[in-house]
């Protein structure tokens, strides 16, 4: 199956309400599953980056809803755990340029998954997590530099 | 035959000890490197393979990954390995130096590149490392190593060493490498050099282990391509005379720069070596 054919699925899945769903054939075996009710998944991200959130203010009476929606988002953020880099060095997204980003926003981790590959002096360090959760932001640019205990991750516990 | 899948294809799993005599007498000479041996003719990239097979009690510390052929092999970042196929060595060593800080794992890349010297300098004296890794015989590029750590935490869980050696190939091109056996004009057995080879490693990373770190360094500096030798690099562009005076813990190159009289260190993608040959 195409990486093409699988997102549309995912899209087709997306659109179709349902919360989990099983494909099985002779040579291939999909699983994809919603977490959470629909609402919490576009909502809570929402709230981090701000330009959702400006456009919800937009449809809104002017004025009043800004410093309403900055609130709650304030202490949202306060709620989410924050993975930092164990070290110096450069930050990538995924294991070589060919290949996916190890997590995206909205993949749920486990303590010991790989988020991402932090390379100092030709050592490549895939880092684990050591929470669980959903990634709710990614707070590094790929193939930038990280210092020591810099926020790579926001994620919201589970 | 025993068989072991990975990613869905089954592979023979060969233990090495059994195939020949001299073989088996140099592999026990090491503690535990080499115990096991998972040999595919062919495969992608032996450290793929071996990240995916740590977390298998079949595999402990020690085990080996080689191939023949390696189809996606990996260099620095984006670079490909290429060798030809059945003449060179292409393999990855699991290890689990858990008692390495994450900020002295520069250490583990100077042991193994000191044990895979210390294996070549048997045969040709002028063996040197390159920074950060790299093999060289006289100004020519001979091996590589590739390590991927995984962090849990504070520490690192296992790392897998990647390790590209040309050893029998005789065409190259590139100017710029060559192999143990041209080098020599001898072909060597590629069975008979694995053994011995992992011994060294071993022998080094046991010093690592046994927390001889001065040493490591020092031996690193001794042994060090262009160390204390004025030479050309280049930064940002621009060219200019320098020598290297050492390298930080954090495994950085420490540059004196001639005309301004100033000490820099760089980070292997700031500083480009200039060949003057």
């Amino acid at each position: 199956m195409e990486t093409n054919e699988i997102q549309k699925l995912i899209d087709f899945i997306a659109q179709s309400g349902l919360d989990e769903v099983n494909i099985e054939t002779a040579d291939l075996k999909i699983k994809v599953k919603r977490y959470g009710t629909p609402v919490v998944a576009s909502a809570a991200p929402a709230q981090v980056s701000s330009a959702p959130v400006a456009s919800v203010a937009a449809a809104a009476p002017a004025a009043a809803p800004a410093p309403v929606a900055a609130a709650p988002a304030a202490s949202d953020e306060s709620k989410y755990i924050t993975i930092k880099s164990p070290m110096i060095g450069t930050f990538y997204r995924a294991s070589s340029p060919e290949a996916p980003a190890l997590v995206n926003i909205g993949d749920e981790v486990k303590p010991g998954k790989p988020v991402c590959i932090i390379e100092a002096m030709k050592l490549f360090n895939e880092i684990e997590s050591e929470v669980g959760g959903r990634i709710v932001k990614v707070l590094v640019e790929n193939a930038t530099p990280v210092e020591f205990d810099q926020p790579l991750f926001l994620v919201e516990p589970v | 035959m025993k068989k072991i899948e990975v990613r869905g294809t089954l592979f023979p799993f060969i233990k090495v000890k059994n195939k020949s005599k001299k073989l088996y007498d140099s592999v026990s000479k090491t503690l535990f490197i080499g115990k096991k041996i998972l040999y595919l003719p062919t495969c992608h990239s032996t450290n793929d393979i071996a990240a995916e097979i740590v977390r298998e009690p079949l595999f402990p510390e020690g085990t080996v990954v080689i191939t023949d052929h390696q189809t996606a092999g990996r260099g620095q970042r984006g670079n490909q390995w290429v060798t030809s196929q059945g003449q060179n060595f292409t393999f990855s060593l699991l290890l689990r130096p858990s008692f390495l800080l994450i900020q002295e794992q520069f250490l583990l890349s100077q042991a193994v590149a000191l044990g895979v010297r210390a294996y070549l300098q048997q045969y040709t004296p002028e063996t040197l490392v390159k920074w950060p890794n790299d093999l060289y015989i006289d100004t020519k590029k001979v091996g590589g190593i590739l390590i991927e750590n995984a962090i849990q935490g504070t520490r690192i869980a296992h790392s897998v060493v990647g390790i590209g050696l040309n050893i029998n190939q005789q065409q190259f091109q590139s100017s710029r490498s060559t192999s143990l056996g041209r080098n020599t004009g001898k072909i060597f057995s590629l069975n008979e050099e694995l053994s011995l080879l992992l011994h060294w490693v071993e022998s080094y990373y046991l010093r690592l282990r046994a927390g001889r770190y001065q040493a490591i360094r020092e031996e690193y500096n001794q042994y060090l391509l262009g160390y204390r030798q004025e030479r050309l690099f280049r930064v940002d562009g621009n060219t200019f005379p320098g020598t290297i005076e050492g390298i930080s813990d954090a495994g950085k190159i420490q540059i004196f720069e001639a005309n301004g009289c100033t000490m820099q260190e760089y980070d292997v993608k700031e500083v480009e070596w200039v060949w003057e040959d």
